[in-house]
């Protein structure tokens, strides 16, 4: 998730209108439906996407899909042989079926804060039993990509690599020398940051406050109101 | 110190360590999802490392829900990379059926551990399976359009069975990696001092 | 206040080597206290018994009683203390629980379900008296270890705590972090709440402390008056095995043997990004082989960047080294160095400390590996331990094994950085000793460290880097001593941004 602070709130959409757009993308990808209906369901991730300036990811996604779609429709024109045939009809359906939430997804992770979206899951009044694991969760997989870099850089210098003779004598400890130090550093990080947060009081059966401004504004509201117009349309309408 | 069933601040926070740590095995391996013919192989590594850092969790589980948790953690962000509904829907079951496992071993036998974790390597087909329902509905879609011959030809490179499969093969990961796993503990991390 | 009355314990898994034994104490509301002793004396364990975390994380046999404010500990809910106490520990990687500086600030205060506006008001304030603009909103994962450090103290701060428990709280920190640590205990005691802070290092603390408590094997050894300890000399000093009081003052001990062999750098250069500017540029330089080269410089001056591109950890580094006749280039140049890094658990690998040394070895005969193993570890006095473990050692014997294994690989330049982190007095000098030890077989050595004492004890070149470039560079003499003396005060002395609080 990003961290940086931004302060050109331009564009800005509530975490809870992305997760229910994503609800609502998920739902509909599998819909069965006609061809104005699926670009339809591609526009609402391909938009969102150029709008947080992720310009390659969604003009690639939108190309894909403008492929398959056409392969679909014209596919009464194409002969292959059979195994191709079955190939491309497969890629095909992958790709209509499921590339939008993928993109959907990678817009949400992209533009929403952690912070953002723990506040977000507070006011969706969501557990403390998923709340505080998944804070862990956003704190930790940076500190893994640290310590395993750290740890592979140690592994270079004693020369535990791939290739060497030291390991062809035993390859199966290249993994146990790359995995443990992480995890039993891991888990001592884990140790630590219990206790100092608990020291803070993370416990407190109250229910917190949290200070991160999140809530729905007119782009949330048009955003929400065009998406769910356009699908109602070409799904029911043409 | 009183001791309850109730999930502490202490247990939620090795729920998301060790669902990090998960994920993590995720990304290393998940970098040869690229390529679709791989799967069967991946759908056996997968659970297979995961054991290691899940032999560890399973020595700080105590209490009913913390693997729950994990599989609804690891179905929500799988749901939010795009995996769907299907993704989350395996997951959690997956994590769910694995807590109820571990209940009549009162936490103490390895057995009840093993059995557990083989249940919870089969949630992790909610990875896969939005391709093969995905597949489904398109089918449909096509056999419509194009005619039976042509759907049931299809529906031959994406059979039922290979469901079914999937499954066998993420059980034998499953068992491998809970193995793996405790060998893991017993070499380096209980002599580690960290578990 | 606290008071402390026949208080024994232990911890749970382990043994009774760790713990505390027949503690009595009696700490008086806005008394400032410094706890000290050797490694394992029982310091941090009974700053655990004040913010709570004994008996409430840490598990043990607790017996006798703890108050706050006339409250036993074993009656109020953790998270009660918690509001209560400010704690703050010893490594900044480890203790923060949020991704942003903002959020880790308030994140106290939103437990306690403080109001937004309250809340904002109270991080205006911390901000303000901690100098903390500048540090706001951002990413916690970008911030050097003062920072973090600094951030891990406002976060206690907003609480708004009466108590404050620190834990070594200075050990991974530089000198001009540590003056920034000394601001805010200064701001603290301004605001006259009661510090409780266990300490190696203590020079920076001794102005603001009320009393001084020495602990030996878990009891209260000695109690001092800050005028009493001020009299101790450095012998008794290093008899309790403390840290020195002036450690920037002290005599050098290390002569330079006169060797005519150089290596020299040539090209030396490295930059983060592809075309970013360039955090290294050295085009030429000459240093003595066969030496212990203390490499010193501010946070950010290149030294770790130095260090690595020296030992070819980092591919893209442009530059040769030329090194016994022959030229070097990134690649090459891990075949000739090696470096002990700052986190010792980073390289550790195996499931015992013999194998761990037989790592380093190249493997070809197992018998004679195996007998230089052993010798190597009686040369390091490891020889009980050589079954365990490498990880469930204590901190001054896993770098002790780092040592080991850096010796093992056989290799003739060696680079340590920070290898006395959070050692006591007693370590430290074990370190030094071992660094002399290898300079005498013949090595070179880089030493990358803060800690003045051990630049005094065994350094016998100096390389100072400033903003990637060297600034200067001269064997240890006396005017070495003169520069490293103004780098010293500049880095104690001159407030950075603004005027600090004064009390």
């Amino acid at each position: 998730m990003q961290t940086q602070y931004d302060l050109s709130m331009g564009f800005h959409l509530d975490p809870r209108t992305k997760l229910l757009l994503m609800a609502v993308v998920s739902t509909a990808e599998f819909l069965y439906g006609h061809a104005l209906f699926m670009i339809a369901v591609a526009i609402i991730p391909t938009i969102l996407l150029i709008s947080n300036k992720q310009y390659r990811i969604g003009i690639g996604f939108c190309i894909l899909f403008l492929v398959a779609l056409t392969v679909k429709e014209k596919q009464a024109f194409i002969h292959f042989n059979m195994l191709l045939n079955m190939i491309v009809v497969f890629l095909v359906g992958v790709v209509l079926r499921l590339s939008p939430t993928f993109a959907m997804g990678s817009y949400l992770i992209r533009s929403t804060k952690a912070s953002e979206f723990i506040s977000a899951m507070g006011r969706m009044h969501v557990s403390r039993k998923i709340t505080i694991p998944i804070s862990v969760l956003f704190r930790f997989l940076p500190t893994m990509g640290e310590e395993a870099r750290a740890i592979k850089d140690a592994m270079r210098m004693r020369e535990i690599r791939f290739g060497t003779k030291k390991f062809w004598r035993n390859p199966v400890a290249l993994i146990e020398y790359r995995f443990v130090p992480l995890m039993i550093s891991v888990v001592k990080i884990g140790e630590e940051l219990s206790a100092a947060a608990l020291s803070r009081g993370l416990d407190n059966p109250v229910k917190r406050t949290n200070i991160t401004k999140i809530g729905f504004t007119g782009y949330d509201m048009i955003t929400l109101s065009v998406s769910i117009a356009l699908l109602a349309v070409t799904l029911f309408a043409v | 110190m009183e001791k309850t069933n109730k999930l502490t601040g202490k247990d939620l926070i090795n729920v998301g360590i060790y669902t990090a740590m998960t994920l993590a095995v995720f990304f290393v391996i998940g970098m040869l999802t690229v390529l679709p013919v791989l799967y069967p192989v991946l759908l056996f590594i997968f659970p297979l490392f995961c054991g290691i850092p899940m032999m560890l969790y399973y020595t700080k589980i105590r209490k009913f829900g913390m693997l729950t948790i994990m599989g609804i953690l690891i179905g929500i962000f799988f749901f939010l990379i795009g995996y769907t509904w299907i993704g989350l829907f395996f997951w959690a079951a997956g994590g769910f059926a694995a807590d109820l496992m571990l209940l009549p071993g009162h936490y103490q036998s390895f057995k009840f551990t093993l059995l557990s974790y083989a249940v919870f390597s089969l949630g992790m087909i909610g990875c896969p399976a939005p391709m093969w329902f995905a597949g489904q509905a398109y089918w449909d879609n096509v056999s419509d359009s194009m005619g039976e011959q042509y759907a049931s030809s299809l529906s031959s490179i994406m059979p039922p069975w290979m469901f079914y499969a999937g499954l066998g093969i993420l059980l034998m990961g499953g068992v491998c990696g809970a193995l793996v796993g405790r060998k893991m503990l017993k070499k380096h991390f209980q002599r580690a001092g960290i578990v | 206040m606290i008071v402390m009355k026949d208080v024994s314990f232990t911890y749970g898994s382990s043994g009774s080597d760790n713990g505390l034994h027949d503690i009595n104490l009696h700490i008086k509301d806005g008394e400032t206290i410094l706890l000290c002793g050797e490694s394992g004396c029982g310091k941090t364990t009974l700053t655990r018994l004040i913010n709570g975390l004994i008996p409430y994380f840490y598990e043990g046999k607790l017996t006798g009683e703890v108050f706050l404010n006339e409250q036993e500990v074993k009656t109020i809910p953790f998270y009660q203390i918690a509001e209560k106490v400010g704690s703050v520990f010893q490594n900044p990687r480890t203790q923060f629980y949020n991704v942003d500086t903002t959020s880790e600030i308030v994140f106290g205060c939103e437990n306690m379900a403080l109001p937004v506006e309250e809340i904002m008001e109270r991080l205006e304030r911390t901000t303000d008296n901690l100098q903390l603009q500048g540090l706001l909103g951002r990413s916690l994962f970008a911030l050097s270890g003062g920072e973090k450090q600094k951030i891990a103290c406002a976060s206690a701060d907003a609480i708004h705590p009466e108590i404050v428990a620190l834990d070594e709280p200075s050990s991974n920190l530089d000198i001009s972090s540590i003056r920034d640590l000394t601001g805010v205990i200064r701001y603290w005691k301004n605001q006259k709440k009661t510090i409780v802070i266990s300490e190696h290092r203590l020079y920076y603390m001794l102005p603001y402390v009320d009393r001084i408590i020495y602990l030996k094997q878990g009891r209260i050894h000695k109690e001092f008056t800050r005028a009493e300890f001020l009299c101790l000399r450095s012998t008794d000093l290093k008899e309790l095995g403390l840290r020195s009081l002036n450690p920037f003052g002290l005599p050098v001990e290390s002569e330079m043997k006169i060797k005519n062999t150089q290596l020299s750098l040539k090209n030396f250069s490295y930059s983060y990004e592809k075309r970013g500017p360039e955090s290294l540029d050295i085009p030429e330089l000459k240093l003595p082989q066969g030496e212990v080269i203390g490499i010193i410089g501010n946070n950010g001056a290149g030294k770790s960047t130095f260090a690595r591109c020296f030992c070819g950890l980092d591919k893209a580094a442009k530059g040769i080294i030329d090194y016994n006749g022959k030229q070097y280039s990134a690649k090459q140049r891990r075949h000739i160095s090696y470096m002990v890094m700052q986190d010792v658990n980073h390289q550790l690998f195996t499931e015992d400390v013999l194998s761990e040394i037989l790592l380093s070895m190249e493997g070809q005969d197992e018998a004679a590996d195996e007998s230089c193993a052993k010798e190597i570890l009686e040369g390091l006095d490891l020889s009980a331990k050589s079954e365990i473990h490498p990880m469930a050692l204590s901190g001054g014997e896993k770098q002790r094994v780092a040592i080991g294994s850096a010796v093992a690989c056989g290799k003739e330049i060696l680079i340590f950085d920070e290898p006395t982190s959070g050692l006591d007095y007693r370590h430290m000098l074990e370190v030094a000793n071992n660094l002399k030890h290898l300079q005498q077989e013949g090595k070179s050595l880089f030493l990358i460290t803060h800690d003045p004492e051990l630049i005094y004890k065994c350094c016998t070149y100096l390389l100072f880097l400033e903003h990637g470039k060297v600034l200067w560079h001269r064997p240890l003499d006396k005017k070495a001593e003169q520069l490293l003396h103004d780098f010293f005060e500049e880095e104690c002395k001159a407030p950075k941004n603004g005027q600090l609080v004064d009390w």
